[in-house]
């Protein structure tokens, strides 16, 4: 092709093999997160749980506490979140103020978050994120970083498209006896497994 | 005074207005349910995302945001460097050392419109705004690029690209932070981020200050001597963000220092002692916007700018004499603009608004003398005609139809009643058919237009061309088309576009004056991919072609047909996050006449590792690992071998966000 010559050919298989030298060499990695989609969360994460009816049985001395959990590397970016909460919301939420607390997932499965009324789960490998979803169990609401992370068992995530719209695990919500208000049904995505999202 | 007086009493009516629609709608009672408020958060998580242009893919324009966070990562230092990231835009740079952009193969030219805050850059003198592409990464939250016209919004000069920066200090949600930059050719930067929140006052201030020595071994010149480049230079900018409640006052000084890097008559500058070329800009603009309803916001906004350019060098060896070339010069911009965002049943987003703008000429005065010709003036002492203004008149809407879940359309028009020009009609219309859940199409047409720069129009020194003032404008149509595929980690943009610009502004040889004939017609393509492996890794490629042809059918000199970029990044657990960026231009080809060979295309790699801790993060580059000879074309009996580009460098940065 004489468009591309060969010189610029030959350079960019060099360039290939340095691209190659630069490929991962490790396993365990810290994320790439999306600041602006973290705000987006920030924002609407805290007043998901006024859709579960009986959000009042699980505060703790009237506090919505959210609890983020992420993996040790990813932690900076989990207090950002929290520091996104904490800037919009420093004045509580229809009088229930609102606690965040910053957990790495090792830590939350030995230790667990006590008094969460939502769980915001950043992304980690399948294995671990399972885990913990596991142990929160019936204690709270579970968001995600990502609609994918609902098929590990996670409650509600964020679809970005033409209108943010909320994305709802139902089955996930049943086994942990959390029922939403109508509304929040009403403008949600329900998830499926057969659908990509 | 009296332009600011009525301008003032303008935007005191706009908001007295306001408050009283406001009143009249206040809400009734006081029964929020926990229902409406998570919806009304919603809707307002929506907004965000328009605003931040997330949901991009779903609203009818080809749209790039180029993040901060892996701008840095890439080892990116200014706006340039970034913008070069974007499918179909490549760099080149004049004699003067004027770094500017090829967007989808026509030169910039005026034809790009570049704000910062949402406050317009382009100077009436030339239309450019090359002097702001030296603004440092650091200071940047996000850069949204409209690739292709957006006139409708924009107004002139929205042509073929828009390039709106927003900066931390603008940014709600960003942190104080403070950086220094070393990189080589002697280049030192610092600068520092300082945002804080008062009762109900959030305040941003910022501040850079960058030198360089760069100098590029270059030659031969016009005379056939050797030497470097004069790319010294320093620049400095201080930038103010204040919002409470539904106020914002935002103002920026920006000042940049540099020598004529290959000389403003082709010859590497004898002279280096002398100040070069020197812009400044002064942006300001108070904005008020409060919701009037739940479905209704209005927003009133009023500016100034000032721009001051100052040019002092010497054009010419002493053998030729060593002409002196001294200019000062100065413009004033005021303008007041008042628009109405309305959420209409039927889902009709409808935006429609009214905008004045006043341009003012101030200093404008010219000096060309030799060396040892004891001050004679050799050329008239005005650079353009005494005492030039400018009023812009301006009405504008756009309509947003959500038909259903599938498909929306649009359709805007502006319409400016210019003081100096031409009227101009700028209709647009777009659809985003939604096929399947992961697959959208878009079409487009947009009409959009330039208004001559007061240079093309009033110049008054025969160098290098006089101006023509009976000029109109040069007026573009865009037919866009493209699909966007997503699905999960994967994310595949492809689009077409046909544009034809007509009544092209271009210099003419034979009786020295700016004139305007012909067209230039560009069809091409634009592939990007985006693939996230996990969280940690990331692929993302882009790739362009065009086509351009002028209306003899000849293909367009100096622009790359093939351009493309390839960027991954990986971050380990450790904290250490590894970026590649792997650029390339084709051939790029002479002008008619023009005997040399065609110039070569370039691979440029780059190397970067950054690594956080905490707070801290250090960034360490090499730029151009290979070595390649990256040069821009240089017109023809100037520079036989063109403008050479530094071969491989290094830079190294650090921050710390408090």
């Amino acid at each position: 092709m004489q468009i591309i010559n060969h010189k610029i050919c030959h350079k960019i298989w060099l360039s290939l093999l340095f691209f190659c030298l630069s490929l991962p060499v490790s396993s365990g990695n810290a994320s790439l997160l999306r600041q602006d989609l973290l705000r987006i969360h920030a924002s609407i994460m805290p007043k998901t749980v006024f859709m579960d009816y009986d959000f009042k049985k699980r505060l703790v001395n009237g506090k919505i506490a959210i609890c983020i959990l992420s993996k040790q590397n990813d932690i900076p970016q989990a207090r950002e979140l929290a520091r996104y909460i904490n800037k919009l919301y420093s004045n509580g939420i229809n009088g229930f103020k609102i606690t965040t607390n910053v957990v790495s997932y090792q830590k939350f499965i030995k230790s667990s978050c006590p008094g969460a009324t939502i769980f915001y789960i950043l992304p980690a490998g399948r294995h671990i994120m399972e885990q913990a979803i596991n142990k929160i169990g019936k204690s709270g609401i579970i968001f995600t970083y990502s609609p994918r992370y609902l098929k590990y068992g996670a409650h509600v995530s964020l679809k970005i498209k033409y209108r943010v719209k909320p994305v709802i695990n139902l089955k996930a919500l049943k086994k942990s006896g959390i029922s939403l208000r109508p509304a929040l049904l009403r403008i949600s995505d329900l998830y499926s497994p057969d659908r990509k999202l | 005074m009296k332009r600011l007086l009525l301008f003032t009493s303008f935007l005191l009516l706009s908001c007295m207005a306001a408050d009283y629609a406001a009143a009249a709608q206040s809400i009734k009672g006081d029964d929020k349910t926990y229902d409406d408020m998570f919806t009304r958060e919603l809707k307002n998580t929506t907004d965000i995302a328009t605003r931040t242009r997330l949901n991009s893919d779903d609203v009818p324009a080809f749209v790039t945001i180029l993040y901060r966070d892996e701008l840095l990562k890439l080892g990116i230092n200014d706006i340039f460097e970034a913008l070069c990231l974007v499918p179909g835009v490549e760099p080149y740079m004049d004699n003067s050392g004027a770094r500017q952009l090829i967007f989808r193969g026509e030169k910039e030219k005026g034809k790009v419109k570049l704000l910062i805050d949402g406050m317009d850059v382009n100077n009436a003198l030339r239309g450019s705004v090359y002097y702001y592409y030296d603004f440092p990464i650091e200071l940047i939250e996000r850069i949204e690029v409209i690739r292709g016209p957006g006139a409708v919004l924009y107004g002139s000069g929205a042509m073929s690209g828009v390039i709106n920066i927003i900066t931390r200090t603008s940014d709600p949600w960003s942190r104080s932070s403070a950086f220094g930059y070393a990189a080589s050719y002697d280049t030192y930067r610092g600068g520092m981020i300082y945002k804080h929140d008062f009762h109900n006052l959030s305040l941003g201030i910022d501040g850079y200050y960058d030198q360089t020595n760069r100098q590029v071994k270059a030659g031969p010149d016009k005379g056939g001597s050797y030497g470097r480049s004069n790319e010294n230079g320093n620049s400095y900018s201080v930038g103010m963000v204040a919002e409470s409640g539904g106020l914002k006052f935002t103002s920026r000084f920006k000042r940049s220092k540099s020598g004529v890097a290959f000389g403003r008559f082709f010859y590497l500058e004898p002279d280096r002692t002398r100040d070069g070329l020197i812009n400044s800009t002064f942006l300001s603009e108070l904005m008020y916007s409060r919701p009037l309803s739940d479905t209704i916001s209005f927003t009133a906004k009023g500016g100034y700018s000032y721009y001051k350019e100052t040019v002092d060098s010497m054009a010419t060896p002493l053998e030729l004499g060593g002409m002196i070339f001294e200019v000062e010069y100065s413009e004033d911009k005021i303008y007041a603009d008042l628009s109405i965002k309305a959420m209409m049943p039927a889902h009709n987003q409808l935006l429609a608004g009214f905008r004045f703008e006043n341009h003012q000429q101030h200093k404008n005065s010219f000096r060309a003398y030799l060396v040892n010709g004891s001050g004679e003036n050799l050329m008239p002492d005005h650079v353009i005609k005494p005492r030039v203004a400018r009023h812009i008149g301006t009405f504008y809407f756009n309509d947003q139809y959500h038909i259903n879940d599938s498909i929306d359309i649009s359709f805007g028009l502006r319409y400016d009643i210019n003081s100096d020009v031409d009227n101009t009609i700028n209709p647009r219309a777009g659809i985003v058919y939604r096929i399947m859940e992961n697959l959208n199409m878009k079409a487009m047409y947009s009409h959009s237009y330039r208004i001559p720069s007061w240079i093309e129009l009033y110049m008054n020194v025969p160098v290098p061309f006089r101006g023509k003032p009976d000029i109109s404008s040069e007026k573009s149509d865009t037919l866009e088309l493209g699909l966007i595929y997503k699905n999960g980690d994967s994310h595949i943009g492809f689009n077409a576009y046909w544009t034809q610009i007509n009544d092209i502004i271009s210099y003419d040889s034979s009786s020295i004056t700016y004139s305007q004939h012909g067209r230039h017609t560009f069809g091409g393509a634009e592939l990007a991919i985006k693939q996230n492996f996990q969280e940690n890794t990331s692929l993302d490629m882009n790739f362009s072609y065009v086509y351009g042809v002028d209306a003899d059918n000849d293909k367009l000199p100096d622009t790359a047909s093939w351009l493309g970029n390839v960027i991954f990044l990986h971050t380990f657990d450790f904290g250490l996050t590894c970026g590649t960026h792997l650029r390339f231009a084709t051939k790029r080809l002479r002008e008619t006449g023009d005997s040399r060979n065609d110039l070569k295309g370039y691979v440029v790699l780059d190397e970067t590792l950054t690594y956080r801790i905490g707070p801290a993060e250090f960034t360490a580059g090499v730029k151009n690992i290979l070595d390649d000879d990256v040069r821009y074309p240089a017109p023809q009996d100037t520079y036989p071998k063109d403008y050479p580009r530094p071969g491989r460098t290094y830079m190294f940065r650090i921050s710390y966000d408090f």
